[in-house]
C-alpha cells in the first residue's frame, strides 16, 4: 500500500550539461555564435544590433529607430515587401525586426531544409533595404492608428508613464513614437539611420538549431562577408541609478472598471556583483504562484488575478517592477499591501525553506527556458544583450545554491526602500494622489 | 519534405475508466504531468455561466492531503511550472517538472481527482480572485465585450453562445453546493484523459500511476450536451466600445465541428486570407486598399459547431461597409477561382512549421504541447493518433476541397454575424 499523506520520493533523473556555442569572429567585425542542436527540424536566429535601438535615435527624431526596424523587411532591389513575406513562409519561418530601448534585434527561423534561402533573404534585407516610399507611407498611417490602439490599452499607458518616471530625460525612457515626428521621416531618413548604425562591428549573429557547422559557416561567411560599415559607435552615457520621480502618478483613463498598478525603482544592472542576490529577493517577493505577492494581494486578499514583480534587464541598468490589476475601489489598499510586503522583505530575516524553494523554482524555470531551441536561443540572446559571461548559464544552478539569505536580504535593503519607488496608476480619474 | 515526424506514444485505460496515454521525449530532464477533463463552459445551464472556470481555480484550493496554496508550493520549490486552463469544452491542468519529479506531480493530480475539499471562505476568494480576471481580460480592455457579444449572437445554441469567464451576476450566484456536485459528476476518472510526456521510464510511471488513479472510483457518465446548431440568416450589430480608439469589423460565419473535412479545408482557406504578410487579405485591405491597420482571424476549431471570424481594425475615415466589401469580394475570389497548388504549397510548409513551434503549450518541441494535442484528440476524436492524422490531413487538404468548402460556407450571408465596432461612445 502506498502512503498519501506525503509527497512521493524522486526517481533518478539523468543530469543534462547546458552546451556553450562556439564563437568565430568575422573580418567584419561579425561575431557569430553557433550551437547546433537536432531536437527538433528548425534553426533560430537571433542578431544583435547594439547600437540600432531607440535611445540612438537623435532627440528630433526619436521613432526612427522603430520605422527603420519594420520597414528592413519592405523591400530590397530584387524582393517586393511581398516576395519577402512569401519567401519566409516558404522557408516555415519568420523574420521579424524591432527595435528595443537599446538595441535593434533580428529574430527569424526556418526549417532546416531550407537554411540556405533563410541565409540569404536575412542578409538581402540587413543589407539591402530600399526603404521604399509606398511602403513607408503605408508604416506611417498604420503606425499612428497602432498608437491609438495601444493607448487605449491599460498596460501600455503604465508603462509608458513608468518608464518617464523611472529615467526622466535619459533616452531609455522612450517608448513610443513622437507623432509629429512620425508625420515627418522620408525615405532618406530611414537609410541613413540604417547606414550609420546597422553594421557589423559590435553585432552578434546567434545560430541555434539543426544545422551542420562548417557548411553553416561557409553559408554566413558568404552571406555577409560583404557588410561593411564606417564610422565607430559609442555607447550612450549610462542612465543613473536612481527614479526620476517618486510618489503616486495617475494616467486618467475614464471608464475603467479596474486599476493598472505599476510600481518600482531603478536597480544595478545583471552584471553587478549583488544582481543575483537581487533577482532572489524579487522572486521571493513575486515571482509564481507561491510568491508572497501571490499570496497575499490574490490568494489572501482576493485582490488581483495577476500580481507579481520582476526585474527588467538593460545593459548597465534595471528596473524593479512590481504589477497587478484591481477592482477601482480596492487600488490604495493593493498598493499598500504590495509596499508591505517589501518592507517584511527588507526587515525580517528570509526562512531558509523559503530561500530552498525560490531558488529550487528559479532553477526549474532555468531548465524550462531550454526546451525548446527557440528559448535556447533567447537564453543566449540575454548573454549577449546584458554582457555577461558564455557559461553564465551554465554556471547559474550553482551562483543560485551559494548565495545566503543575508545576502537576498541586504540587496532587499539596498534596493527595494518603498521610498524610492514610482508608483503609476492607470484608471478612474477620481484615484488622483 | 512533406512527411511530418510522427509523434508516438503508447496508451491504456484503468478500470475505473481512466485513460493514459504515455509519450516519450527525451530531448531534456524534463515530465510534463497533464490531465483532461471533458467539461467546459458548454456544460453551463443558464444563470450559471463561469462556473466552470472558477471550479477549475477550486481545484487548486486543497484536497484531502494536500492543503491550500500547497499545490503550488509542491510544484514550485520542486522546480516545476504547473497552470490549468477551461475552454468552451475541455478544462486542462497540467505541472511541468524535473524528471525526477514524476511521482510528486501523479500523487498531486490523483490526491484533488480523488478528494477534494473546497470552504465557503476558499470560494469567496476565488470568486474574487475570477472577477478580477474577467475586468481584466473583458472589461477593461478594447474589443473584448464586443468578440463577448459577437459570440451571443453568432450561436443559437446556449451551451455554445455564452463566454467562458460567464457573467458577474452568475459568479455570484455559485455555491458550495454547486462547487461539489460538479466535482461529483464531472471530474470522474472515466471523465478524464491522464497524460505523461517527456524523460521517464514507463515501468516505473505505469507503477505509480495504478497505485495513485486506480482506486478512484467512476462516477456514471455525465449528461450528455447538446451543442447542435441551426442554420441561420444574416446577423448584424453595431457595437459601441468606449475603451476602443480605432474602429474594426467582425465577420463569423458557422461552419461544421473539428475533425470534418470542411474544417479542415476552411482551416486551410483561412491561412490563405489572414496567416502573415503574404496573406490575401493582408495583401488586398492593408497593402493595396489602405483602409485597414491589420487583418486577423481563421477558424476556432472546436469539436463542435466552429467559427471562422475575421477581425479587421480599420482607419477612421473608412467606411466599415467599404471594409466589407473588400472583404466578400476577397471570398468571392477564392470560390470562384479557387487557390494554385503553388500557394497551397506555402501553406503547407507552414503547418509542418507551426507544429515546431517552439510555444510551450502547444509546440511539438515542449513536452507540454506533446500532452495536450495528445489528450485533446484521444478526448474528441476517440484516438490520441488524431495528433498525427490531423497534420496528415490538413496537408491532404486540395485546391478543390478549399474552393468547396469557401463556396458552401463562407460565400455566403447564411450563417454569417457582421459587427460594426464603433470607437468611443455612441
Amino acid at each position: 500500500m502506498i502512503t498519501r499523506s506525503v509527497p512521493p520520493p524522486d526517481v533518478p533523473m539523468r543530469p543534462s550539461e547546458l552546451p556553450l556555442p562556439d564563437a568565430t569572429l568575422l573580418p567584419n567585425g561579425l561575431r557569430l555564435l553557433m550551437l547546433p542542436d537536432t531536437r527538433a527540424p528548425v534553426v533560430e536566429f537571433r542578431l544583435v544590433l547594439p547600437y540600432a535601438g531607440r535611445a540612438y535615435d537623435a532627440p528630433e527624431w526619436i521613432g526612427l529607430s522603430g520605422a527603420t526596424a519594420r520597414l528592413l523587411i519592405g523591400g530590397t532591389p530584387t524582393r517586393s515587401s511581398f516576395e519577402i513575406a512569401d519567401e519566409a513562409d516558404r522557408c516555415g519561418g519568420y523574420i521579424s525586426v524591432s527595435a528595443n530601448t537599446e538595441t535593434a534585434t533580428l529574430s527569424a527561423r526556418c526549417l532546416a531544409p531550407y537554411l540556405e534561402p533563410m541565409t540569404r533573404l536575412i542578409a538581402d534585407v540587413l543589407l539591402n533595404p530600399t526603404f521604399p516610399p509606398d511602403e513607408l507611407e503605408i508604416d506611417r498611417a498604420n503606425t499612428l492608428q497602432r498608437l491609438r490602439l495601444q493607448r487605449s490599452q491599460p498596460a501600455f499607458l503604465a508603462e509608458e508613464r513608468f518608464r518617464i518616471a523611472l529615467f526622466g530625460e535619459h533616452p531609455y525612457r522612450r517608448l513610443a513614437p513622437d507623432e509629429d515626428v512620425l508625420q515627418r521621416w522620408q525615405q532618406e531618413h530611414l537609410q541613413a539611420f540604417h547606414a550609420e548604425r546597422y553594421r557589423p562591428q559590435d553585432a552578434t549573429l546567434l545560430l541555434v538549431g539543426d544545422f551542420e557547422p562548417n557548411a553553416a559557416l561557409k553559408l554566413l561567411q558568404d552571406a555577409l562577408g560583404d557588410w561593411h560599415g564606417t564610422a565607430e559607435q559609442e555607447p550612450l552615457p549610462a542612465p543613473p541609478m536612481q527614479n526620476a520621480e517618486t510618489g503616486w502618478r495617475l494616467v486618467e483613463r475614464p471608464h475603467s472598471v479596474q486599476s493598472q498598478i505599476m510600481l518600482g525603482a531603478l536597480c544595478p544592472p545583471r552584471t553587478a556583483p549583488d544582481s543575483l542576490a537581487l533577482q532572489m529577493a524579487v522572486s521571493i517577493l513575486g515571482a509564481g504562484a507561491s510568491s508572497r505577492l501571490f499570496l497575499t494581494v490574490r490568494e489572501q486578499y482576493g485582490y488581483a488575478y495577476s500580481v507579481g514583480a520582476h526585474l527588467d534587464y538593460y545593459l548597465r541598468v534595471s528596473a524593479f517592477t512590481a504589477e497587478a490589476q484591481t477592482a477601482t475601489e480596492n487600488t490604495h489598499d493593493a498598493v499598500r499591501q504590495i509596499c508591505a510586503e517589501v518592507e517584511r522583505l527588507i526587515h525580517e530575516p528570509i526562512p531558509a525553506d523559503e530561500l530552498d524553494a525560490t531558488r529550487n523554482y528559479l532553477i526549474g524555470r532555468h531548465m524550462i527556458g531550454r526546451l525548446t531551441l527557440g528559448s535556447l536561443a533567447d537564453l543566449y540572446k540575454q548573454v549577449v544583450l546584458y554582457g555577461l559571461p558564455m557559461d553564465y548559464w551554465r554556471r547559474y544552478p550553482e551562483m543560485l545554491e551559494s548565495l545566503t539569505a543575508d545576502a537576498v536580504q541586504q540587496a532587499a535593503a539596498r534596493y527595494l526602500q518603498p521610498e524610492r519607488f514610482a508608483t503609476v496608476v492607470v484608471g478612474e480619474p477620481s484615484l488622483a494622489g | 519534405m512533406h512527411t511530418p515526424t510522427r509523434i508516438e506514444y503508447e496508451t491504456y485505460t484503468l478500470p475505473n475508466g481512466l485513460q493514459v496515454i504515455l509519450s516519450s521525449h527525451t530531448v531534456a530532464p524534463t515530465v510534463a504531468v497533464l490531465v483532461l477533463y471533458k467539461v467546459g463552459s458548454v456544460n453551463e445551464p443558464r444563470g450559471k455561466t463561469g462556473f466552470a472556470h472558477l471550479f477549475e481555480h477550486m481545484m487548486f484550493q486543497g484536497s484531502e492531503n494536500v492543503p491550500r496554496e500547497m499545490h503550488f508550493k509542491y510544484v514550485e520549490s520542486n522546480g516545476g511550472v504547473l497552470n490549468g486552463f477551461t475552454s468552451y469544452d475541455m478544462t486542462v491542468y497540467f505541472e511541468l517538472l524535473p524528471a525526477s519529479k514524476l511521482p510528486l506531480g501523479l500523487w498531486l493530480e490523483s490526491d484533488r481527482m480523488r478528494s477534494l475539499q473546497v470552504s465557503q471562505e476558499n470560494l469567496d476568494n476565488q470568486r474574487a480572485v475570477v472577477k478580477e480576471e474577467r475586468r481584466l481580460s473583458v472589461d477593461n480592455q478594447p474589443y473584448a465585450r464586443a468578440m463577448e457579444r459577437l459570440r451571443e449572437i453568432a450561436y443559437d445554441n446556449f451551451a455554445n453562445q455564452h463566454s467562458v469567464i460567464g457573467s458577474m451576476e452568475d459568479l455570484d450566484n455559485a455555491t458550495l453546493a454547486d462547487v461539489q456536485a460538479f466535482f461529483r459528476t464531472y471530474y470522474a476518472p472515466n471523465n478524464a484523459i491522464l497524460v505523461v510526456t517527456g524523460d521517464y521510464d514507463a515501468a516505473t510511471a505505469r507503477d505509480w500511476i495504478e497505485q495513485y488513479f486506480a482506486d478512484i472510483p467512476s462516477q456514471p457518465a455525465p449528461p450528455a450536451v447538446d451543442v447542435s446548431e441551426p442554420d441561420r440568416d444574416e446577423r448584424r450589430e453595431v457595437f459601441h466600445d468606449p475603451l476602443a480608439q480605432v474602429p474594426a469589423v467582425a465577420v463569423c460565419w458557422k461552419i461544421p465541428p473539428r475533425g470534418t473535412l470542411e474544417n479542415d479545408a476552411l482551416q486551410i482557406a483561412g491561412d490563405l486570407l489572414v496567416d502573415g504578410r503574404a496573406s490575401r487579405l493582408y495583401q488586398r485591405l492593408v497593402k493595396q486598399e489602405q483602409i485597414a491597420v491589420s487583418v486577423s482571424g481563421g477558424v476556432e476549431a472546436r469539436p463542435a459547431p466552429s467559427l471562422f471570424r475575421l477581425f479587421i481594425l480599420h482607419h477612421p475615415h473608412v467606411e466599415p461597409a467599404q471594409v466589407e466589401a473588400v472583404l466578400y469580394e476577397e471570398i468571392q475570389k477564392l470560390a470562384d477561382a479557387g487557390v494554385s497548388e503553388r500557394e497551397l504549397e506555402r501553406v503547407r510548409t507552414m503547418l509542418l512549421a507551426q507544429r515546431w513551434s517552439d510555444n510551450l503549450y502547444y509546440g511539438m518541441q515542449s513536452p507540454l504541447g506533446r500532452a495536450l494535442g495528445l489528450a485533446y484528440f484521444a478526448a474528441f476524436e476517440g484516438d490520441p493518433d488524431g495528433l498525427n492524422r490531423a497534420l496528415e490531413r490538413l496537408l491532404a487538404i486540395t485546391p478543390a476541397d478549399v474552393q468547396r468548402a469557401v463556396q458552401q460556407y463562407l460565400y455566403t450571408p447564411r450563417n454569417r454575424t457582421v459587427m460594426h465596432i464603433h470607437a468611443g461612445t455612441s
